[in-house]
């Protein structure tokens, strides 16, 4: 008795199928943005390595006081950082507009999407796999750029100086929140590109929409997790990373909190100024501490991610309205 | 007989409070017919093609395509619309591959590559530096390349010079004929309608004003020229000529005395019908829906 062995599969590493179509239809875009990842994270590298050494000799040859550390290896180091936060800052907006203006709103509005709709690609398939592809190649080149970019960060002499965690620029270009952005980019893009089906509407009523969440998301993230409060002396002292956000004094007639008061300010005389202070009992101050950081990133990215998924879900339905 | 498309009562409005496109539309095509898709413009050509190729959703009503839901037979039906969309970054190479990776399961490579062969178009050229006749022999490439049981086609000729024009007819039609495709075809070359089809539907207002066999209705309808009572016979239309009328009627019974009785041509029958559109309609049984038939016998 012989029994047949099962054929070796050969390894495939050709795409077929929608994915193919897809990777075919966009590959300038998404080579582009293989392109500025890998730039961006040999210039980190640098940085990390040699780039980060050079800027700290360069800031302990500056301990004398008053001594203000500018240009040099410092401020090449601070400049090439802030250059390569740049593409992960704009990689939420380039992904809206790369889904919602080409990859759908353009598609749609020539009819190439419905050319490919009436081969064997239902609409629905159609735009599962126009969302699938970008997201796995911009996720793939987030992952690295950001952990890169966290880590320099972290690792060197900018949160002490010019770069603390709760600066807004530097919140939403490390941590988990910019790959959660790009995501609620690429699923904004799909919704407009799906109700516009145009190109430029389609890029631009997603850009609009990924705005407003950017701003919502810098006007309240504070008040997503529980602040931590000091009174007395403390109060006068927070932590030197702490996000300070309301500090003040409490009165002594009512023991009502006075916050950002500027009362004593226009005291004309040391005797004024003591009959001013004298009615403060005490002062508090109310700040997120450094090791609130991550609680805050992880929420903030949770609120997106649920955000992203009812985006999907919607864009899904208005599709569905329109083509079976 | 099979049945390639069926429609019930179908309804598309775009927009809730816009006329509707199609409007109580009923009709059957019936499997291996090649149907002329005839009606002014606006009248829902379009939209009904588009719906049977699953591109757009009705609003109401019913439609089936190859005994399937609307999209639900995709893989088998062919589309070619006028504007014929194609991807203008792709070589003519990559679009035939697009057409072969959508495909999966019924994408005849040799015979797609034949259909763009006989044009001796460079499979390398992009797609933007191609004319319009180009342009359509790769979009026909594709959609018979999937090798179709039915063939939904918008006008697909309309921007090709004559000698282009001929010459993909003759493609596609040999290659209907040749496969037993049904096709459904919309133009308003009524010449090239003549030639190619052997079933009509007639699209007003909606719905269908005329549908059957071409040689049925042609039939059932008389060119007369003379003077006297046609009261018994429906009157599509009728004017003045010398010093009768002459009228292109439905016969019910034979055609009274003094009057000349001719066989329109489907160019005569068809305007008559798009110059009158209160005439009532006309659907041979072969062409009703099942609906509207079971509605007949009862």
């Amino acid at each position: 008795m012989t029994y047949a062995l099962p054929a070796p599969r050969r390894p495939r590493l050709r795409t077929t199928g929608p994915v193919w179509v897809v990777l075919r239809l966009h590959r300038v875009a998404l080579w582009t943005w293989t392109a500025v990842v890998v730039a961006s994270v040999l210039v980190l590298l640098w940085l990390y390595g040699p780039g980060a050494d050079a800027a700290l000799r360069h800031l302990a040859a500056c301990t004398a006081p008053g001594c203000e550390p500018v240009g040099g290896a410092w401020g090449r180091y601070k400049d090439l950082y802030e250059l390569t936060a740049a593409p992960i800052a704009a990689a939420p907006y380039a992904a809206t507009i790369l889904m919602g203006g080409i990859c759908i709103g353009r598609e749609l509005e020539r009819g190439t999407a419905q050319l490919m709709w009436a081969q064997a690609l239902s609409p629905a398939r159609w735009l599962a796999t126009t969302l699938a592809v970008p997201t796995a190649w911009f996720t793939a080149g987030m992952v690295p750029l950001v952990a890169l970019h966290h880590l320099v960060w972290s690792s060197g002499p900018l949160p002490r100086r010019d770069l603390p965690w709760h600066d807004p620029d530097l919140f939403a270009t490390t941590g988990t929140l910019p790959l959660t952005r790009v995501l609620l980019g690429l699923a904004l893009g799909a919704l407009a590109g799906v109700l516009y089906r145009r190109a430029a509407t389609g890029g631009l009523a997603g850009i609009a929409v990924l705005l407003v969440t950017g701003v919502l998301g810098m006007r309240y993230r504070a008040s997503l997790w529980p602040t931590a409060t000091d009174t007395g002396l403390k109060a006068l002292r927070p932590p030197s990373d702490a996000h300070v956000l309301e500090h003040g004094a409490v009165l002594r007639s009512t023991g009502e909190r006075i916050g950002n008061n500027w009362a004593c300010v226009d005291a004309d005389s040391a005797a004024d100024l003591r009959r001013c202070t004298e009615q403060f009992k005490d002062f508090w101050v109310t700040y997120h501490p450094a090791s609130h950081y991550w609680p805050i990133q992880l929420l903030e990215s949770a609120v997106v991610l649920a955000l992203t998924g009812a985006v999907v879900a919607v864009a899904f339905r208005v599709l569905r309205k329109h083509a079976p | 007989m099979n049945t390639a498309l069926e429609a019930t009562g179908l309804v598309k409005r775009y927009g809730r409070h816009a006329t509707a496109a199609l409007d109580d539309c009923s009709f059957r095509l019936p499997e291996g017919r090649i149907s002329a898709l005839v009606g002014p413009n606006g009248a829902g050509k379009s939209t009904l093609l588009a719906i049977a190729a699953g591109l757009l959703r009705q609003t109401s009503g019913q439609l089936r395509v190859l005994g399937a839901g609307p999209g639900e037979a995709r893989a088998r039906v062919g589309y070619l619309s006028q504007d014929k969309p194609l991807h203008p970054q792709l070589s003519v190479a990559d679009t035939l591959r697009l057409g072969a990776e959508l495909n999966p399961d019924r994408w005849d490579a040799a015979y797609a590559a034949g259909i763009v062969e006989q044009g001796s178009l460079d499979p390398r050229t992009k797609v933007r530096a191609l004319s319009g006749g180009q342009r359509t022999r790769v979009a026909l490439a594709i959609a018979l390349g999937k090798r179709p049981e039915l063939m939904l086609l918008d006008e697909p000729m309309a921007d090709l010079d004559p000698l282009a024009r001929h010459e993909l007819m003759g493609t596609l039609m040999a290659d209907a004929a040749e496969h037993g495709t049904t096709v459904l075809m919309s133009s308003h070359i009524v010449a090239e309608l003549a030639d190619a089809c052997d079933h009509l539907l007639l699209l007003g207002g909606g719905r269908i004003r005329l549908g059957g066999g071409i040689d049925d209705l042609i039939g059932a309808h008389s060119l007369v020229t003379g003077r006297g009572d046609l009261s018994k016979h429906t009157v599509v239309e009728s004017r003045a000529s010398g010093r009768g009328v002459t009228a292109l009627i439905r016969r019910d019974g034979p055609v009274g005395e003094g009057w000349q009785v001719q066989e329109p041509s489907l160019e005569e029958l068809l305007l008559a019908h798009l110059r009158s559109p209160e005439a009532p309609a006309l659907i041979t049984p072969s062409t009703a829906s099942t609906a509207d038939r079971t509605a007949v016998t009862a």
